[in-house]
């Protein structure tokens, strides 16, 4: 049953309860460590999760105001969410590695002007384990003998096109859903509503494998609800306090032996910046000044093409489905940073918003006629931190809470849209070759859903905030737990990498506690 | 865990329609039949009188009839009743219950594109009025009408029955054993 720890009780408290902090936070429960985790959201019933897009967009977006600045989408920069199992809920648990040169983005790539770009502090090999226990405890298909999902239509169209491109590495990706029962839930129905959370939990998410786990313990207190407004410390400059506004209003503080913060990378550079005090004057663990700065996002576009029968989009997973021939460093294409082109399903309504942003009349209305001739594919393309897009603190404008609101501010890097034009027309070449009607673009339409960098590890504690363990460099027990950490961004999904820097994250909070440093 | 729930999903498998059967069961929804007369000559078959059955807090009768063919200019579908456009007034009218500014943005808006049209917007023909929206595109009023429509429109099961999208899919036992795969024209 649930631990029940008081306020006066120095606990490892978690801020967060998504891929990040609900996998640390269970991993330190089953080591016996206790722990409490505020999660700024509701705990969702599962009956309360419906095949509806709409009505879950409402149940677990992130919808606190942000303001949005540069290439930001307006009044809406990222799509993050606000609830037990954060993005873990709407993702589409596509769980590609990255690869062991992105590792080392610095190294590989060379100086690139109006860049910060710096190697990780780790390499592949040390996180290779974490992966493959990161794997292991998601069910990732395609790995530890998971048979892979069978590809949709979608899937289809996009691997016919691609072979005859020319591409070959091309399968139904590795995805955190169960192709088969698995670990007490369900089998993939192909329902189609992935991003919406998934209704038979064939889909990993921790609101019911990581968060009830951690609960049977006896070393674990999840506090929904509860949103965190600031961290405080010690004379020393030790973290000892979580100061939180709970469910029904009230201001509480909950005394703290370390503090881990995962409430994705824009909440978690606004918290510690929401954190100054005499000591850090400007935010917490910031003498570096790099929170909220390197703000990366990758690059997201959609093709679409038009397709001579029909495809039927919306039936089966959305991600499983991957071409990865492009994922590599080839600078002969004209710009550093991998690509990845993934299977994705829209709604009529996304279609008709985003096809042509403003597109109307009967044209365009005929396009969405065919919607069920519509085939697509989402392109991922890593982008590169740059030290102005950056995550900073309204100076007048509060939330609910009273919190100064986030501005959240990107431009593209001149590399970016190299490698975006050139990844549009690959793709377009994929459903040409197939003899798409019409083949459309969706450009600068997203709202950012990997968010990353702006807290980020490395080695010199003059450029980063974090060690290579998600230690900052400024407070010992103070740890980052989420994508803010990513140093580079990849071109990869970054989930599964979140949960292995969890993971081994995990293993040196529960060392140092072990050795009674924590 | 809820594995056990999959069993109690129902099997209920809904079988494709073939194209005659469709038209039959998209009639039996309230769809118009396509290319029918009233469609062509005009976006809008409603009547003033029918428009003051609609009980609209916010907006009266005209303006109910003048953004209905509005919203049936910016997304035509030739077999949509006009009663999936005046879905939309009904939206934009529980709209003005929250946005206290729409109701007088809408007002300015209809008196611009009246302006263009040379008066009676009802009156007008389709491409003046299309081309009195081309004047107003960019802003403020546009782009919520846009939106407003979209979401309204796409949003709607009768809307989603005519384009082929089959919304909540879980009551079906999602569609691994309902075509998933069942792409058949790829191979030639």
């Amino acid at each position: 049953m649930s631990g029940s720890f008081s306020q006066q009780q120095s606990v490892v408290v978690v801020i967060g309860s998504g891929a990040g902090g609900g996998v640390l936070a269970n991993a330190l429960a089953q080591r016996d460590i206790d722990v409490v985790c505020l999660e700024a959201g509701r705990r969702l019933d599962m009956s309360e999760i419906v095949n509806d897009e709409a009505a879950m967009f409402g149940k677990f977006t992130w919808l606190d105001p942000r303001e949005s600045s540069g290439q930001t989408i307006p009044g809406f920069p990222a799509w993050t969410c606000k609830t037990v199992g954060g993005t873990t809920l709407h993702w589409t648990a596509s769980c590609p590695r990255m690869q062991a040169h992105e590792f080392k983005a610095r190294s590989t790539y060379g100086a690139i002007d109006d860049t910060t770009l710096e190697d990780w502090p780790l390499a592949f090999d040390d996180i290779a384990p974490y992966y493959s226990a990161a794997e292991q405890l998601m069910g990732v298909t395609g790995t530890h003998g998971i048979e892979r999902l069978p590809g949709n239509n979608n899937y289809k169209v996009l691997e016919a096109g691609a072979r005859k491109v020319g591409y070959r590495q091309i399968d139904t990706n590795n995805v955190a859903i169960n192709p088969t029962p698995r670990d007490g839930r369900g089998a993939c129905l192909q329902t189609g509503f992935c991003t919406s959370g998934c209704v038979v939990q064939a889909k990993w998410s921790t609101l019911y494998t990581e968060i009830p786990r951690a609960e049977q313990t006896g070393h674990f207190e999840l506090r929904p609800e509860c949103m965190v407004t600031r961290i405080a410390h010690d004379d020393s400059g030790r973290a000892n306090e979580v100061h939180y506004i709970d469910a029904g209003g009230t201001p509480r503080t909950q005394k703290a032996s370390a503090v881990c913060v995962a409430g994705n990378a824009i909440e978690t550079a606004r918290l510690l910046l929401n954190s100054s005090s005499d000591r850090f004057p400007t935010g917490l663990a910031n003498s570096s000044d790099q929170v909220g700065r390197n703000y990366m996002r990758h690059m997201i576009a959609g093709v679409v093409g038009r397709m001579p029968g029909e495809v039927n989009i919306h039936r089966g997973a959305h991600q499983a489905g991957i071409i990865k021939d492009e994922r590599g460093y080839n600078p002969d294409r004209g710009f550093v940073g991998g690509i990845l082109m993934l299977t994705v399903p829209f709604a009529p309504e996304i279609f008709a918003k985003f096809l042509q942003p403003n597109g109307w009349g009967p044209e365009y209305a005929d396009i969405l006629a065919h919607y069920n001739h519509l085939a697509a594919m989402l392109i991922h393309g890593e982008d590169l931190p740059q030290a102005s897009n950056r995550i900073t603190l309204h100076q007048q404008k509060v939330d609910g809470y009273g919190l100064p609101i986030p501005v959240v501010h990107y431009e593209e890097h001149p590399n970016t849209a190299k490698l975006r034009e050139y990844a549009l027309s690959r793709g377009r070449s994929v459903y040409e070759a197939l003899g798409a009607k019409d083949v459309y673009d969706m450009v600068n339409v997203f709202p950012a859903t990997h968010n990353m960098g702006t807290a980020r590890m490395g080695s010199d504690r003059k450029t980063s905030v974090c060690n290579r363990w998600g230690q900052t460099h400024d407070v010992d027990n103070l740890f980052v737990s989420d994508g803010s950490l990513f140093t580079s961004a990849g071109c990869e999904n970054p989930t599964l990498t979140i949960v292995a820097l969890a993971l081994r994250q995990a293993d040196h909070i529960a060392g140092r506690v072990g050795r009674g440093e924590l | 865990m809820k594995a056990d729930g999959v069993a109690s999903i129902p099997a209920a498998r809904r079988t494709k329609l073939e194209p005659e059967q469709r038209r039959e069961f998209l009639k039996l929804l309230g769809f118009a039949a396509a290319g029918s007369a009233a469609v062509l000559s005009h976006p809008l078959s409603l009547s003033a009188s029918e428009a003051d059955d609609w009980n609209l807090a916010g907006v009266d009768a005209q303006q109910g009839l003048m953004l209905a063919s509005i919203a049936r200019l910016l997304f035509p579908h030739p077999e949509l009743n006009d009663s999936v456009y005046v879905q939309v007034v009904r939206d934009i009218d529980a709209d003005m219950g929250q946005r206290p500014d729409l109701a007088k943005l809408l007002q300015n808006t209809a008196a611009t594109l009246e302006q263009q049209v040379g008066g009676d917007w009802l009156a007008a023909s389709v491409p003046e009025q299309v081309q009195a929206l081309k004047s107003i595109e960019g802003g403020e009023a546009f782009f919520y009408l846009r939106n407003r429509t979209i979401e309204s429109l796409y949003r709607n099961p009768l809307v989603w029955q005519l384009v082929g999208y089959e919304g909540s899919s879980i009551e079906y036992g999602g569609y691994i054993n309902r075509g998933f795969d069942d792409i058949d024209w790829l191979d030639s």
